[in-house]
């Protein structure tokens, strides 16, 4: 299978992965491996949709918050345990996908990045406006985490890095799966003609559809986690920007690539941490850097990798 | 077999065709002759689903397809190879072949594959090759291959010999012959008139979105103003 691994090396890189919060020397250090593996997830859903399916979504951030609100509200308004969420989360995520996704993907050409940026548009006004539910600009306080009181407060990081471990890993998995099966075939026959696919009877718009309804069940189950390790929400973090930025990780660890979404969360996550001191500049670097990087490796950090591979067995042999 | 009256069909506000009436009889070959232009691909679009029809009606054996979408189409027994060939070119020789059979059962795929890759032996030492290392004639064959993973009984080929050389156009309209000969319908649109119509039984020339003349390829090889237009005599 083109460029598909074994899925012993994603068991072996996750149990690497497990290392972190015991090297970690303070719990902020964890907590930014938290937030890496949220990304992890992230952008291996949008990379199934963009980067295998060719489609421009740009509401990943919302499905994100959707979920994140899903959970945080039905936890913080009305004390529902936060295991009791995710389902919750996963399936109003999936719901906004579906409303989306039926109509923008049946048609072809550049109506889903319209319909996805309408979408993100419209949410962000919901979350900021639905006061009484969201707590609207002021974000959704009081959201519990997945350790109650009575755990150990000492071992909360461990916890919450746990759970988003096995949010992370859990995407890779499903993500690998699914790309070595039928429809990971058929989802590149897409990429490249979807005409041709068409011809041949394949469904294209039902294959796009289920894929983006995926990619958002998984941004949901992200937001989940992320509720329930920041105890908070506020509507900018699920923002048209995190969107952008989330397609940008994408991009940066390479379309279309399985391991992309590592280098490309990496970075999403080590960006803020460090060119925060540049205050307004921030952007401005990243969106230099981001040009740089992608003139001179067009298929981003993961086939550089693939590429330094090649060169190295070349060298040996 | 496959029966199209006042087929009329366009992109955006252009109408291409105008009323394309045409018949296939039950394991013939016609052969869709015309300049470039003349709408022989808006037809094969219009017929294998991929173009809206805005009016006219397409029958298969009697039954009306018109208002099916492709996959449908597919299953009642019309499939197609497309201008360009179109072969997936990330995806290897078998994976091609794979998506070709999506509607079909597994055991009728592994029959399927195994006559055309009895077809097409060439493609059958370069499976596990991606498709877009393969030469032209090569995509060609995996093209129609693709196509007849399906086990489809009407097979619509839209410009086979397009950027091929001579040598590999003999080939692959001699294969199209064999195809017919085993009993598949085909519907053959075609810029080379000569080859054409010495594979076809019957054909029809395309003109500004209608059929312009029609006969037996002999009448049509014999015809005046069609050697002059489309065979450089």
């Amino acid at each position: 299978m083109s460029g598909l691994p074994h899925p012993a090396w994603l068991g072996l890189v996750f149990v690497a992965l497990l290392a972190w919060p015991f090297l970690s020397p303070n719990d902020y250090v964890t907590l930014l491996g938290v937030g890496f593996l949220v990304n992890v997830g992230l952008v291996v859903g949008l990379n199934l949709v963009a980067g295998y399916c060719g489609q421009v979504s740009l509401c990943h951030a919302t499905f994100f918050g959707l979920g994140a609100y899903a959970s945080g509200v039905l936890a913080a308004r009305y004390g529902w345990d936060p295991m009791a969420g995710l389902p919750a989360a996963v399936a109003l995520a999936s719901l906004g996908a579906v409303i989306i996704g039926i109509p923008a993907l049946r048609l072809h050409g550049h109506y889903l990045a319209m319909a996805t940026l309408g979408f993100s548009a419209i949410m962000t006004v919901m979350f900021n406006e639905l006061v009484s539910l969201t707590g609207g600009p002021n974000g959704l306080l009081g959201v519990p985490g997945f350790v109650r009181d009575f755990g150990h407060p000492v071992d909360m990081p461990l916890g919450q890095y746990l759970v988003a471990w096995c949010y992370a890993g859990l995407c890779m998995l499903i993500a690998l799966r699914l790309l070595a099966s039928r429809t990971g075939r058929t989802m590149r026959a897409i990429t490249f003609s979807e005409l041709a696919a068409g011809g041949l009877g394949v469904d294209t718009a039902r294959v796009k559809i289920a894929i983006f309804v995926l990619a958002a069940a998984m941004a949901g189950a992200g937001g989940w986690v992320y509720v329930h390790v920041n105890q908070f929400a506020s509507p900018e973090t699920f923002g048209f920007l995190r969107s952008v930025l989330l397609l940008t990780a994408v991009a940066i660890g390479g379309w279309g690539r399985f391991w992309g979404p590592l280098p490309g969360a990496l970075v999403l996550t080590m960006t803020p941490e460090v060119l925060g001191r540049f205050h307004d500049f921030e952007m401005l670097i990243f969106g230099g850097a981001l040009v740089l990087v992608l003139l001179a490796y067009p298929g981003g950090l993961a086939a550089l990798g693939a590429a330094l591979r090649g060169r190295l067995r070349r060298a040996r042999a | 077999m496959l029966e199209v009256r006042g087929l009329t069909a366009g992109y955006g506000s252009a109408t291409v065709l105008r009323g394309v009436d045409l018949a296939v009889p039950r394991g013939g070959c016609v052969c869709l002759l015309g300049a470039n232009g003349a709408g022989k691909t808006t037809t094969m679009r219009a017929l294998s689903g991929l173009l809206r029809v805005r009016a006219g009606r397409v029958l298969v054996e009697g039954r009306d397809i018109t208002d099916l979408p492709p996959e449908a189409r597919l299953e009642a027994g019309l499939a197609m190879v497309p201008e360009g060939r179109r072969v997936f070119a990330p995806l290897t020789v078998a994976e091609n072949l794979a998506i070709g059979a999506y509607r079909a059962d597994p055991a009728a795929a592994r029959r399927a594959r195994e006559h055309v890759l009895a077809l097409f032996p060439r493609l059958a030492e370069r499976l596990s090759q991606e498709a877009g290392t393969l030469s032209g004639g090569e995509q060609q064959m995996l093209a129609i291959g693709r196509a007849l993973m399906g086990g489809p009984r009407i097979l619509l080929l839209d410009e086979p010999s397009m950027g091929l050389a001579p040598m590999v156009v003999r080939d692959i309209f001699r294969t199209i012959a064999a195809l017919n000969a085993e009993g598949l319908t085909i519907l053959l649109a075609e810029q080379n008139a000569r080859l054409a119509l010495r594979v076809a039984q019957q054909g029809a020339v395309l003109a500004e979105g209608t059929v312009a003349v029609r006969g037996t390829s002999a009448e049509l090889a014999a015809d005046e103003a069609v050697r002059e237009a489309y065979l450089g005599v």
